[in-house]
């Protein structure tokens, strides 16, 4: 049972969401029998997707505040090498998922103020321009194995043709390249929705982001979430979110990939990870959480010379925020001005401070001049 | 008077060239700490460096500027002339010419970036123009004789490679060519018959580039698909006629094809010029798995920002770039490459800004005038099946009822038999167009010529370098 909330009723508009997290691949050991098909050293299991799709689900069911467009429905799938859920997740399997999508797919279809929300997590493969999202019994059957795989563009394509008019693709996974190119039979995701003529290519605005460019891989960690799915919920809180007037701030797609990409490239796990937009078709701005009140913005703040950070505790507003030696990768803060300063604990020694500094979404970047900078 | 420096270089991602449009904001913040968009959704043309202008009074400013690939700079301006009208001025530093420009209160001042640097196997020698010494007749066009034997990616009969190709240059060479637009093999053989038909047809003409090293980088550029204009063909003919492309190959003792590009013919900008083409030799794929390949770019600065939001897949940027540019959307006549990729913005925006009255009939004679270009046909039978786009009331076919465009089956399986698209993303369209016709006949698993077209498509999807607005593909064994 993959629905784990169901306020569904067709006649009012809603959010649909539908998360996936593909962490167990018994299949893909060494030695698979794939050969070409998939690495020679086979994929390993991933302990991030069910954090990731735990951690998405509670923040839906709790946080996502979109005026007039409730939760109405939320489908979890997920599986891990070491660990159950908590929640009563689904099962990864490609006919499991495919059950579940079409099931979530015809309540897209009910409303045409509905928002679909994809969310997939877990290994992808990539040759040219085409991916494929692996379930989890990828690798079980030699003959046909990208049968038991999803082609995510052609995929969200296929979905356009749905009653929802706002629909939100979100795929976090690698696109790790594999020499496929000569055997293009193999190569054929199936359809779990079937494509169909539609008049939806101009009005239904589609936005679909990549956690990683092509080619390039999405990371993970053992007891968390994706980078790109902590990055997502930071970004929540206000680094991309715009300004829609009347005091209200909303995130917005295309600012969430800027904010995605700049939070995901400070970590050091994240290096040349790169948010993209993808899919076949042009993706189309967004409007999709409205935050409780003024945004909350990442802020990157930094001593020059660095040297100082490990001396110095961080004040901001003449408060203490973190010790010397312990400066996190970003700090957050309300949009506003502030003050930072690097102070030594025992001797309370300004060594430095950045004074009034006007902090705004989507993220800051505040250096301290220390020393001989100061 | 205060200047305020942008630099885009420290934004951009590993081996990203430089941006030829940003898109502009000015945010104004109120004594409360409240923000007020004063002008937004503004287009800077950096490569063209016309600046634009924006009248505040006194006060604190945002300036933020995003690029196509989703990159945002932001900077903070103070503008202190009581009681006085200021402009902030958003002043692109040309390509080339780093040059400071006036404002009456503030500067903003757009520098380029310099060129990537090539990892060194395909590093260029210092100040080295490959092939300067080489012959002139290795350099002219060569119509491919009738009698002998046929021309292929693999053979170009009459070239002499060793001439063309230096050591320094990592033996790597370019070549340009000219196919028959005229398809006319059936298309259940697309995918039997060899790579090479099936993705240039049959290669009537070829002529080897000169290799310079500009910056660092090995590239190629011209204006012209080939010099001589009596195998080109007439100006007049673009699109029409034959179908052009860029062969990279590398020949150390053997001739290898490494890669072929769509490539338009002669392309003119807004002004009436020629602009180059320049296909560059660079790192492509991802730093930890990079390897070389070619790149292609248009010297247009009036539609190079939207082939940059085309190919980063960004509707809103599009949108903005060709909203500047309908000038150019709607003389297709003078430019149908241009025309085309415009097309891929237009057929998707509900905008009415960019939406002529009768953009279907436009979609239509860009698909019906230009048969050796593939794109009109893919925007069409996108139009069919994926808009409300209706005959009669949108457009006529003129009473050619046996024309492929009456139908969506005709117009998506026209489009495939004309070959690979000069923009990769219509291949995108092309797959979905035919996994529709796929989904709408219960009995489309016998039937053949559906089944060729759908894989070809897929080969060609599988081959084409993601990362690039023109298709470019694999062609190494």
């Amino acid at each position: 049972m993959a629905l784990i909330f169901d306020a569904r009723n067709p006649n009012e508009p809603g959010v649909h969401a539908i998360l996936i997290g593909v962490g167990s691949y018994p299949y893909m050991r060494p030695n698979h029998p794939l050969g070409q098909f998939a690495p020679e050293a086979g994929l390993e299991d991933l302990e991030s997707p069910l954090h990731s799709v735990e951690a998405f689900a509670a923040w839906l069911r709790t946080d996502l505040d979109i005026p007039g467009t409730p939760l109405r429905s939320l489908r979890v799938l997920g599986s891990s090498p070491t660990r159950t859920s908590t929640f009563p997740v689904g099962v990864t399997t490609f006919a499991n998922i495919q059950r579940e999508v079409r099931a979530w797919f015809d309540d897209v279809d009910t409303n045409a103020g509905n928002l679909a929300v994809f969310y997939f997590i877990g290994h992808g493969l990539a040759a040219g321009a085409k991916q494929a999202l692996l379930a989890e019994d990828f690798g079980s059957d030699r003959h046909a194995p990208f049968d038991l795989s999803l082609d995510p563009d052609q995929f969200a394509s296929a979905v356009r043709k749905a009653k929802a008019q706002r629909q939100l693709f979100l795929i976090d996974a690698c696109s790790r390249e594999v020499p496929l190119g000569h055997d293009y039979e193999a190569v054929n995701p199936r359809p779990i929705i079937q494509a169909e003529k539609h008049a939806n290519l101009p009005l239904v605005k589609q936005s679909f982001l990549r956690a990683s460019a092509f080619g390039t891989r999405a990371f993970g960690r053992r007891n968390g979430p994706s980078l790109f799915m902590e990055a997502f919920l930071k970004a929540m809180r206000g680094g991309a979110a715009v300004n829609v007037g009347g005091g209200r701030w909303v995130v917005q797609t295309d600012m969430l990939r800027t904010v995605l990409s700049r939070l995901i490239e400070q970590s050091p796990d994240g290096q040349g990870q790169e948010v993209s937009f993808g899919g076949i078709n042009l993706s189309s701005i967004l409007h999709f959480h409205q935050l409780p009140g003024e945004p909350l913005v990442p802020v990157e703040v930094t001593c020059n010379p660095e040297d100082f950070q490990r001396l110095a505790d961080l004040h901001i507003d003449a408060a203490l925020h973190c010790s010397a030696g312990t400066w996190p990768l970003n700090v957050e803060v309300a949009k506003g001005e502030h003050d930072f300063s690097a102070i030594e604990p025992l001797t309370a020694v300004v060594h430095g401070s950045a004074p009034k500094e006007y902090i705004h979404p989507p993220f800051g970047v505040v250096s301290i001049p220390c020393g001989e900078t100061s | 008077m205060a200047i305020v420096e942008v630099d885009f270089r420290s934004v951009l991602p590993w081996n990203a060239k430089p941006p030829s449009v940003a898109i502009a904001e000015v945010v104004e913040i109120n004594d409360e700490g409240r923000e007020h968009v004063v002008e937004s959704n503004m287009v800077l043309n950096l490569s063209r460096g016309t600046p634009r202008r924006v009248p505040v009074w006194t006060g604190e400013f945002l300036v933020r500027l995003s690029t196509p690939s989703g990159q945002l700079l932001t900077r903070r301006v103070r503008i202190d002339r009581a009681g006085e009208e200021a402009l902030i001025e958003l002043s692109p530093v040309r390509r080339k010419v780093e040059e400071s420009l006036r404002t009456s209160s503030s500067k903003l001042v757009i520098k380029e970036d310099a060129p990537s640097e090539l990892a060194p196997v395909a590093r260029a020698p210092s100040a080295a123009s490959a092939g300067r010494d080489a012959p002139r007749p290795e350099w002219t066009a060569k119509r491919v004789p009738e009698a002998g034997p046929r021309a292929s990616l693999a053979f170009l009969p009459g070239l002499e490679v060793e001439k063309v190709v230096q050591e320094q240059q990592n033996f790597l060479g370019i070549a340009r060519l000219q196919a028959s637009s005229d398809r006319d093999s059936p298309l259940l053989q697309l995918v039997s018959k060899d790579l090479s038909s099936a993705l240039v047809g049959d290669i009537e003409a070829f002529q080897a580039s000169r290799i310079r090293n500009r910056g660092g980088e090995m590239q190629a550029r011209w204006k012209k698909p080939l010099r001589n204009d009596s195998i080109a063909g007439k100006e007049a003919t673009e699109g029409k006629g034959s179908r052009f492309f860029a062969l990279s190959y590398q020949d150390a003792g053997s001739f290898t094809p490494l890669q072929v590009a769509c490539v338009p013919g002669r392309w003119r900008t807004a002004e009436g010029e020629l602009a180059e083409l320049l296909v560059t030799y660079r790192n492509i794929g991802h730093q930890s798995a990079a390897r070389i390949g070619i790149q292609l770019e248009i010297d247009d600065p009036e539609l190079a920002g939207l082939i940059e939001f085309l190919q980063q897949g960004d509707l809103h940027g599009s949108t903005l770039t060709l909203s500047q540019a309908l000038d150019v959307l709607y003389e297709k006549r003078r430019n149908p490459y241009a025309a085309a990729a415009a097309g891929y913005v237009l057929i998707q925006a509900s905008s009415k800004i960019v939406q002529g009255p009768r953009w279907p009939q436009w979609i239509l004679n860009l698909a019906t005038r230009y048969p050796g270009l593939p794109d009109g046909a893919i925007l069409f039978a996108t139009m069919l099946l994926q808009t409300s786009a209706m005959p009669g009331r949108d457009y006529e076919l003129s009473g050619n009822w046996m024309s492929p465009f009456a139908s969506a089956r005709g117009a998506v399986l026209e489009a495939v038999r004309r070959g690979p698209p000069l923009f990769r993303f219509g291949l995108g369209l092309m797959a979905a167009n035919l996994a529709i016709l796929e989904g709408e006949d219960t009995a489309s698993a016998d039937d053949e010529e559906l089944q060729s077209a759908i894989r070809y498509v897929r080969s060609l999807s599988l081959r084409v370098d993601p990362s690039q607005p023109f298709s470019v593909f694999d062609v190494e064994a």
